[in-house]
């Protein structure tokens, strides 16, 4: 599903703060799996992730999804394959505090020929099995952290993605609500979803949901457990 | 190539508008500001325009006037008699007509003396015509002086005596600039009220069979003449072109000067993107937006917020134009309004002129925005995952 | 020499459609040095970025330059009462040789920058933009012709005399008093009908089989017929076309061959002469398109294209062709006789 070929990131390249984000990294995470990249914060996981997400091409190596490969896209259509495939959960939601939940659900469906009214029935019914369908004409600042990122979440599957991709989910949330947000995983996981969790949290790793873990220290893959 | 992507694009753009009215308002403000001023000038000189070329249409092909010691006097009829023998000529027609200062009204009127009045385009009631001192008037003048067609209408003549004249018809033209002061009465009437001497007239208009021989026949009357002064029609259409062409030279510096400091406010805004707009377009292109979507955003911002400013502007100009009588242009552009003061402007817009404001407001405007609009879509998406 | 706010802000107009082909130009050739495929580095996506950047400023310049056509044919109708002899734009722009070579020359950008933005397009559908050195070095030979346009253009108002006669559609028409005009105005006129009538049976005929058969060579033989039917077009409205028009709009005598005329009935003539430039330019990048399927990343996309291109084009020239036949018709109800000649 997801495969890395020594893939390298580097940040300004030939300048004098050049930074080498990920180095040599080769990996592969089959459908329906559930990844996690663990590391100490500038070990490189989110960058990693930014790459398996379609975010960012590597500087060299390759990137399979699907069985196509990613790493030499334009950009254009590295975009509209991210679109179609990637959801993404950010570490601090990234939502759009002046609009609402209903319309930050449907954003990522805007430059895509879907009508807004079909648009909008999606996110209802994602928003639903979230248990946030009252919450849907709020403006997402009047919101708690835990109804937040399960507005992220129903952002990231509207567009019903193969590939979820989280970076940091529990960063900003008590136990509880780690809790919960695992749970939501389990069941994306159940409908045969691949995820990719970028995190240190023990609660997050230690999840019996996951396949497996890739240990990153200073860009570079360290271990795999299985 | 959907449509309805598009549409969706052109929905958030607005919405990402309205959410920072503020941020926006004062590039509103200065456009339709910009807009109004332009579209005022193009107005008003449409409008005028409009005006001189029906009173050129109306104007002899070529005027002859007597020079005394430099200064315009009374042409004697044999040069009318003179001028008919040059070939080429039709028609010779002696004028007699000047301006006339009411004390009353404080106002200054034309009065034109006609061969007869019942050959003119005006409606008027025939009973009174048969009386002997049947005057037309303009409308403007019928206005101020409160006169209806029946109305007695004295004026007082060079030798001190008040005349009685009786109001035959009223123009309407759809010219006011050519018939507003206008009082025009019998030759003989006329000659008789200025006091004009017989065998003389105040000038001589002169009908051209071949407009292409017009500029021979006017030099033929000049050296048959050296006393007078030859007008041709195209001499007033050149002044009427200097004039428009000064005044719109003088407008022109104040117009780019005001594009100059539009340009300085557009590139304020457009280069001054706020971090909360750079943040959130972080995150739209983290979420599938391309480089080219965001750009096609911005772009329906700027035509978005620019067709609004235009359509205000224009609609402001049009009412400040035709319906207030373009009271902050009058004084600068006409430089007859002492003698016209009460003429309205004929409502004249045509498409072309909505084209022409539009390619020197909102053309620059788009093509200054481009640079900046690309630059902030530019913004790469890991920042967004990068928490920038 | 005139100088007024209508020149000017045409001037202006097309300086700023010059402005940006000249500024897409020098991001074409960044572009063009350094652009690698094969490369995932930043200056890569950076160029990546910039081809968005050169495609907006394009489809401005074009949507520019279909403007300041506009306000060309406009400006010049409003000289004509500062020109001596003129009565619209056709007599202006017959004030001297400028006037109708600028009228050309802007035609001709418009198609060009049409066939631009029609391969910018079909190279941005592919994932490896295998058009991208042929697109921007097109972009630098664009640049001679805006340039003769702004040229052409600032000759034109310069060497106007306001005294030199000039001789308008009226008068002009086949005299020897047409120096400018060209000879399209002496053009015989039923030979002119005959060739209007063929051109469009050839194109439609060719773009419809085209449609049906979807062969190279009739690709190709549409594109140049609807070059050539456009062409005619204007050559009929020179000559034994626009009459029509005049005739049953404005009530003006048949000698009455202004093919600007009909713009001042705006809402007929505009829709009538954008049908006529929708149909010449999607019929000639029909054939545009059609060297382009060589790469085979683009076969498919292309193929699409050009279908949508033929169906335009068919509309354009069909509308035109029926608005004509339809005052022909009007014509006919008035006069009696549709050759009046």
């Amino acid at each position: 599903m997801i495969r890395c070929e020594h893939v390298t990131k580097v940040f300004n390249k030939g300048k004098a703060n050049e930074v080498v984000a990920v180095r040599d990294v080769s990996l592969e995470i089959d459908a329906g799996e559930v990844a996690v990249l663990r590391g100490p914060s500038g070990s490189g996981k989110t960058t990693l992730l930014s790459l398996i997400a379609c975010v960012a091409r590597p500087t060299s190596g390759r990137v399979f999804i699907s069985g196509k490969e990613v790493s030499r896209l334009p950009e254009k259509f590295l975009t509209i394959f991210r679109r179609e495939h990637v959801g993404i959960i950010f570490q601090q939601f990234n939502l759009i505090p002046e609009l609402s939940v209903l319309e930050n659900v449907t954003v990522p469906l805007i430059p895509t020929p879907t009508p807004p009214r079909e648009g909008r029935k999606r996110a209802v019914d994602l928003l639903k099995k979230l248990g946030m369908e009252k919450r849907s004409s709020f403006k997402v600042r009047e919101l708690s952290g835990g109804e937040q990122q399960r507005v992220a979440i129903a952002r990231a599957l509207i567009n019903n993605p193969s590939i979820i991709v989280a970076d940091e989910p529990t960063a900003h949330l008590d136990t509880k609500l780690a809790e919960e947000f695992l749970r939501i995983m389990r069941s994306l996981k159940e409908e045969g979803k691949t995820i990719v969790i970028a995190t240190h949290d023990p609660l997050v790793y230690q999840h019996e949901m996951v396949d497996v873990i890739f240990d990153m220290r200073d860009g570079m893959l360290v271990e795999v457990v299985r | 190539m959907s449509l309805e992507k598009h549409r969706n694009i052109l929905d958030y753009a607005v919405n990402f508008l309205l959410r920072r009215k503020g941020k926006n308002l004062a590039t509103i403000i200065v456009f339709t500001l910009v807009v109004f001023m332009l579209a005022s000038v193009v107005m008003m000189m449409g409008s005028l325009k409009q005006e001189a070329r029906e009173t050129l249409s109306l104007a002899p092909d070529i005027t002859v006037q007597k020079i005394i010691a430099g200064r315009q006097g009374l042409v004697p009829l044999e040069y009318a008699s003179a001028i008919q023998n040059i070939r080429g000529v039709s028609r010779v027609e002696p004028r007699i007509w000047g301006y006339y200062y009411d004390v009353e009204e404080d106002a200054t009127y034309t009065i034109i003396g006609v061969k007869s009045l019942d050959t003119l385009p005006v409606e008027v009631v025939q009973g009174y015509l048969s009386s002997g001192n049947a005057v037309l008037v303009g409308e403007a003048l019928a206005r101020e002086k409160r006169l209806r067609i029946g109305d007695k209408l004295i004026l007082r003549n060079h030798r001190g005596g008040y005349d009685k004249f009786l109001v035959a018809g009223i123009f309407s033209s759809r010219s006011a600039l050519q018939s507003a002061d206008l009082i025009v009465m019998p030759r003989d009437k006329a000659r008789e009220f200025f006091g004009i001497p017989e065998g003389y007239a105040n000038d001589l208009a002169v009908y051209v069979a071949n407009p292409s021989e017009l500029p021979n026949i006017a030099i033929k009357i000049a050296n048959a003449l050296p006393d007078a002064r030859v007008l041709t029609k195209e001499q007033i259409r050149e002044t009427y072109d200097a004039i428009f062409g000064w005044r719109s030279g003088v407008f022109l510096a104040t117009i780019l000067g005001a594009i100059l400091a539009f340009a300085i406010l557009v590139w304020d805004r457009a280069s001054g993107l706020t971090a909360e707009e750079k943040r959130e377009i972080g995150i739209l292109k983290a979420l599938g937006w391309s480089t080219g979507d965001v750009l096609e955003m911005r772009t329906f911002e700027g035509v978005v917020l620019a067709l609004n400013s235009y359509l205000a502007g224009i609609i402001l100009a049009y009412l400040h134009v035709f319906y207030l009588g373009a009271p902050l242009l009058k004084p600068v552009l006409i430089g007859w309004s002492t003698l016209y003061p009460e003429f309205e402007l004929m409502p004249a817009v045509t498409l072309e002129d909505l084209l022409l404001i539009f390619v020197i407001s909102v053309v620059p405007f788009l093509a200054a925005v481009v640079v900046p609009s690309w630059r902030a879509s530019t913004i790469d998406p890991d920042e967004a995952m990068r928490g920038i | 020499m005139i100088l007024n706010f209508w020149v000017i802000s045409q001037i202006l107009g097309v300086a700023v459609v010059l402005l940006l082909s000249v500024y897409a130009a020098l991001q074409g050739v960044r572009i063009l040095r350094r652009w690698n495929p094969a490369s995932a580095s930043e200056e890569q996506l950076e160029l990546e970025k910039r081809t968005y950047l050169v495609s907006t400023l394009m489809q401005y310049a074009l949507a520019f330059q279909m403007l300041s056509l506009l306000l060309f044919v406009a400006t010049a109708d409003y000289l004509a009462s500062f020109i001596s002899g003129a009565m619209c734009a056709f007599g202006s722009l017959n004030a001297n040789s400028y006037g109708f070579a600028t009228l050309w020359i802007k035609i001709l950008t418009i198609f060009v920058y049409s066939s631009w933005l029609t391969i910018n397009y079909l190279d941005s559908q592919a994932e490896d933009y295998p058009l991208v050195k042929l697109k921007y070095a097109l972009l630098l030979l664009f640049l001679p012709l805006l340039i003769t346009d702004i040229y052409l253009e600032i000759r034109y108002y310069t060497s106007i005399s306001p005294n030199v006669i000039t001789s308008c559609c009226g008068s002009a028409l086949r005299t020897e008093t047409n120096p400018y005009g060209f000879v399209a105005m002496n053009f015989p006129t039923n030979v002119a009908m005959l060739a209007f009538f063929i051109a469009y049976a050839l194109t439609l005929g060719l773009l419809y089989t085209y449609l049906r058969r979807r062969q190279r060579r009739l690709a190709l033989a549409s594109g140049l017929a609807s070059v050539a039917a456009f062409a005619v077009s204007l050559l009929a409205m020179f000559t034994f076309l626009s009459p029509y028009f005049n005739v049953v709009l404005f009530g003006l005598p048949t000698q009455h061959r202004c093919p600007f005329e009909v713009l001042r009935a705006p809402t007929i003539g505009y829709p009538f002469y954008a049908l006529l430039f929708l149909g010449g330019i999607s019929g000639s990048a029909v054939a545009v398109v059609e060297p382009l399927k060589a790469k085979p990343s683009l076969r498919n996309s292309a193929a699409k294209l050009q279908v949508q291109l033929a169906k335009l084009a068919l509309l354009g020239f069909g509308g035109f062709l029926l608005i004509s036949l339809a005052f022909m018709l009007l014509f006919y109800s008035m006069v009696g006789t549709v050759f009046y000649h």
